[in-house]
């Protein structure tokens, strides 16, 4: 089942399209990781996508009435605010409001165990660190119990441990048949935890597939300028960005 | 405290006021006499000053204390920022001009409504321009450099307009428009200012889903489902539709869209939507005691509103300047 | 400045300080070239000088609102009374009033040209005074006796008002001002019959009346003023529903009928006598 389809859609910025036909579709249980080196597009092709900001051609989310869209899919910027301070579980709840539901909703609950946030319900949500913060609002995205979660670099500024429990969280995710796109900087993270793996470079699609068919060492030194080091793990394959090539 | 606490408390402060507000005035009268005179028609001079002198003055002060509690807690919640506040950022000053010119030119006598809406369309002006220029990204201090331009601006040209005017004594005036005061207002503002003010109120409450959204940002808010354009225009409306009428009959009165929201936010868990009802109520509740105090401190001297206000209301915006100034 | 500020700042002083000549002190010879800076000077010099012996009268008896000498006063060239322009009118003497336009008086005394300040008229009686000093200072002291014998036979004809009971009059005014109980219009009110409410609330020199001590004191006769074009808050109070729902009579004087010690003032006591007659015995 297709829970996201894109075509051709473009948006550009003055004469100069930053994303320019881009057609693909989401199925159901896909977690996809969204590479690119900087200004490749990724946050603008999410943000098209959700109907944020203008845009050209077709995407099923965007063609939907505005209070519709909350019911479809739940989007996590990557700058993160929290303007007041309202409690972790009062901020969490405002995924379920998005839907109508009320704070007692079970979902709630749910986002707040996912993220093991418990300790910190009743604490004031813009009081807390920054990696604390992120993975409230991860919570609040995930109380809003869509079919579709979109996320904007979600693991920038996670230590490590953290980075790993948010990707399984997404991970599980899929593995419950949601469906997730998450840009991420991190290739090794991508290779690791993501089902697909699309990869931007100048505003177009460069490659979309399984992670072992994208991160290929041509594609990497064409679009990244850098080449990979590869290892096998009894845990699976393990990508590290090495040193840069080209000019 | 739990809200519905908290909101019972604001009430029995509003009505405790509100009945302090009705026995405080010149007349040497006891309050048991006077509040007996304002229930049942003595038929004597004593019930017209409790019906047409007092209670006009405390309805107004409630419903001024409503608009403008309730517009500065909106104004925060959209532009999330505690330093918005349709007084310091001259929404209220383009209410004035608006009025101002209304009552010059003779159109405010035009029919029932004309004053409560030519300041309306000066305040729709007034926050027109603010959310344009300190919307989205705009930040504090493009806010409030915006704020004291439009003060300025209207300010002065409400001068200008009171300065031409054939009545003397309307340049005296400029005081009354840019301080406020509630002094010998009747149950003829009362009636002028609550529809336009009502109106308001309504648009303001509905916008509480929506502000409760914003705290995660713009674009969080757009993909939870609100409509950010919608939204502006009605916040637009509601806030010119309040502290337009509540400018057409008493004048800018600043710091209360300040005061009330930062005091009660702590209390009501930082909730934008809650916020509402509550700043509503506790501006109801500022104006009240304000008008209260003018009246004792300079017994039929007319002491502005304003002056209490900003005694009160400065220290805090320079403390939640400093606050912000931590911040950055 | 407003027209009626400055007015209300004359019911406001106390008589007796005269500045430069003394109103006693004489004048050898008449003076030929007088200008006038003052409302109530003016009018009372247009009404005794000797034809050509005023040259200048002030802007405001121009004013239909605060003159009631617009007429006549039209057929003199009128001044802003300011030093300069009276001092090219070369006048050889220069009327005042003692607390108005002060810069102007003592600049002129400065340059030497003779001033008379007139103390504002605060009684019946300094309507007479003022009207004799006028004469002496015009060398037109026969005229200025006719003019009183008539004042005293029109307020004569008037007779005496009932000395009981005596209702009680309000002045009110935009922001509640009235004048106190030693005022020229406090004179009319109480020659007329009334009790002033200034007096009784203890208002010697005018002040500002709360619109709620008004209604609690429930005047039988409130006396009120005509309200200028345009709007003011000020005088929105006026038309306060509180004050136009008040049981008693209302009167209607304009400033100018009472302000200045002039003959006219035997009106404004026949206008006040016509609303206390239509009282009649039981208040």
């Amino acid at each position: 089942m297709t829970v996201l389809s894109l075509e051709n859609l473009t948006v550009r910025r003055g004469p100069c399209a930053v994303l320019s036909q881009v057609s693909l579709s989401v199925a159901a249980g896909e977690c996809i990781g969204l590479i690119g080196p900087n200004g490749a597009g990724k946050t603008t092709l999410m943000r098209a996508a959700l109907g944020l900001m203008p845009s050209e051609g077709r995407s099923s989310l965007a063609d939907l009435p505005v209070h519709a869209r909350a019911g479809q899919a739940a989007w996590l910027p990557q700058s993160p605010e929290i303007a007041w301070p309202v409690t972790v579980e009062h901020l969490v709840a405002l995924g379920a409001m998005a839907r109508g539901r009320p704070a007692g909703h079970p979902s709630v609950q749910h986002a707040i165990d996912r993220m093991a946030l418990g300790p910190f319900r009743s604490r004031a949500a813009n009081g807390l660190s920054g990696g604390e913060q992120a993975r409230v609002l991860i919570a609040r995205a995930l109380a809003q119990d869509t079919p579709l979660l979109l996320a904007d670099e979600p693991v920038a500024g996670l230590d490590p441990a953290q980075q790993i429990r948010t990707m399984r969280v997404f991970r599980a995710l899929a593995a419950e048949g949601r469906s997730v796109v998450v840009s991420l900087h991190d290739l090794g993270l991508a290779a690791r935890h993501c089902t697909r793996i699309i990869m931007l470079h100048q505003g177009g699609v460069a490659a979309d597939g399984p992670p072992a068919q994208v991160l290929t060492d041509a594609r990497m030194a064409e679009v990244f300028g850098v080449s990979l080091f590869r290892a096998d793990t009894a845990d699976g394959p393990v990508v590290q960005p090495m040193a840069t090539v080209g000019p | 405290m739990s809200f519905a606490r908290l909101m019972a408390g604001l009430c029995g402060l509003v009505a405790g006021l509100f009945t302090l507000s009705l026995v405080t005035g010149v007349a040497p009268v006891g309050a048991g006499e006077s509040l007996a005179a304002l229930v049942q028609d003595d038929g004597g001079p004593l019930t017209m000053v409790m019906r047409e002198i007092r209670l006009p003055r405390a309805l107004l002060a409630v419903m001024i204390g409503i608009s403008l509690g309730l517009s500065g807690a909106a104004m925060q919640g959209f532009l999330r920022n505690p330093l918005a506040e349709p007084g310091l950022i001259g929404v209220s000053s383009s209410a004035a001009l608006g009025a101002v010119l209304a009552l010059q030119t003779g159109f405010a006598a035009a029919f029932a409504l004309a004053l409560p809406l030519s300041a309306l369309i000066g305040a729709t002006a007034g926050v027109g321009l603010i959310l344009f220029l300190a919307g989205p990204g705009g930040g504090a201090f493009t806010l409030i450099l915006a704020g004291i331009a439009l003060s300025a601006l209207t300010a002065a040209l409400t001068s200008l307009v009171l300065n031409l005017s054939p009545n003397p004594f309307a340049a005296n005036e400029i005081v009354f428009w840019m301080m406020g005061s509630l002094a010998d207002r009747s149950f003829d503002h009362v009636w002028m200012a609550l529809p336009v003010m009502v109106l308001g109120w309504i648009a303001l409450a509905r916008c509480g889903r929506a502000l409760e959204a914003l705290t995660l940002g713009e674009d969080a808010a757009a993909s939870m489902g609100f409509d950010l354009a919608r939204l502006r225009l009605v916040l637009v409306g509601g806030v010119a539709g309040s502290v337009g009428a509540a400018t057409a009959v008493a004048g800018a009165i600043g710091f209360v869209g300040l005061v009330v929201p930062h005091v009660l936010r702590p209390l009501v868990g930082g909730s934008p939507s809650r916020l509402l009802p509550a700043s509503a109520l506790g501006g109801a509740a500022l104006v009240l005691a304000a008008d209260i105090a003018v009246r004792l401190v300079l017994p039929g001297r007319d002491l502005k509103l304003g002056v209490l206000m900003a005694l009160v209301g400065a220290p805090v915006f320079l403390h939640l300047i400093w606050r912000m100034r931590g911040q950055t | 400045m407003p027209c009626r500020a400055l007015l209300v700042s004359f019911r406001l002083l106390c008589a007796g300080l005269v500045t430069g000549l003394s109103l006693g002190q004489a004048i050898a010879q008449a003076p030929q070239r007088v200008v006038s800076i003052n409302l109530c000077t003016d009018q009372l010099a247009m009404l005794l000088a000797a034809p050509g012996q005023l040259v200048s009268v002030s802007n405001l008896a121009q004013d239909p609102r605060s003159s009631v000498m617009v007429e006549e006063a039209r057929a003199y060239p009128s001044n802003q009374a300011l030093a300069e322009e009276v001092f090219l009118l070369k006048p050889d003497l220069v009327l005042a009033g003692t607390f108005t336009a002060r810069a102007t008086v003592s600049m002129l005394e400065r340059l030497g040209i003779p001033v008379v300040s007139f103390p504002p008229t605060s009684s019946l009686a300094d309507v007479r005074q003022g009207m004799l000093d006028m004469g002496a200072v015009l060398h037109r002291e026969a005229a200025a006796a006719a003019m009183v014998a008539r004042f005293d036979a029109d307020l004569a004809r008037l007779g005496q008002a009932p000395a009981a009971p005596r209702p009680t009059a309000a002045t009110y005014a935009a922001n509640g001002y009235t004048p106190g109980a030693n005022s020229l219009s406090a004179d009319i009110i109480e020659a007329a019959g009334f009790e002033h409410l200034a007096r009784a609330l203890g208002l010697t020199q005018g002040g500002f009346v709360p619109l709620e001590a008004l209604i609690l004191a429930a005047p039988d006769l409130v006396v009120l003023g005509d309200t200028y074009p345009g709007n003011s808050r000020a005088e929105e109070i006026l038309s306060h529903p509180a004050l136009t729902a008040l049981p008693g009579g209302r009167q209607k004087l304009e400033d100018r009928d009472w302000v200045c010690g002039l003959p006219v003032v035997v009106n404004a006591v026949a206008r006040m006598r016509l609303a206390r007659d239509a009282i009649g015995g039981a208040p």
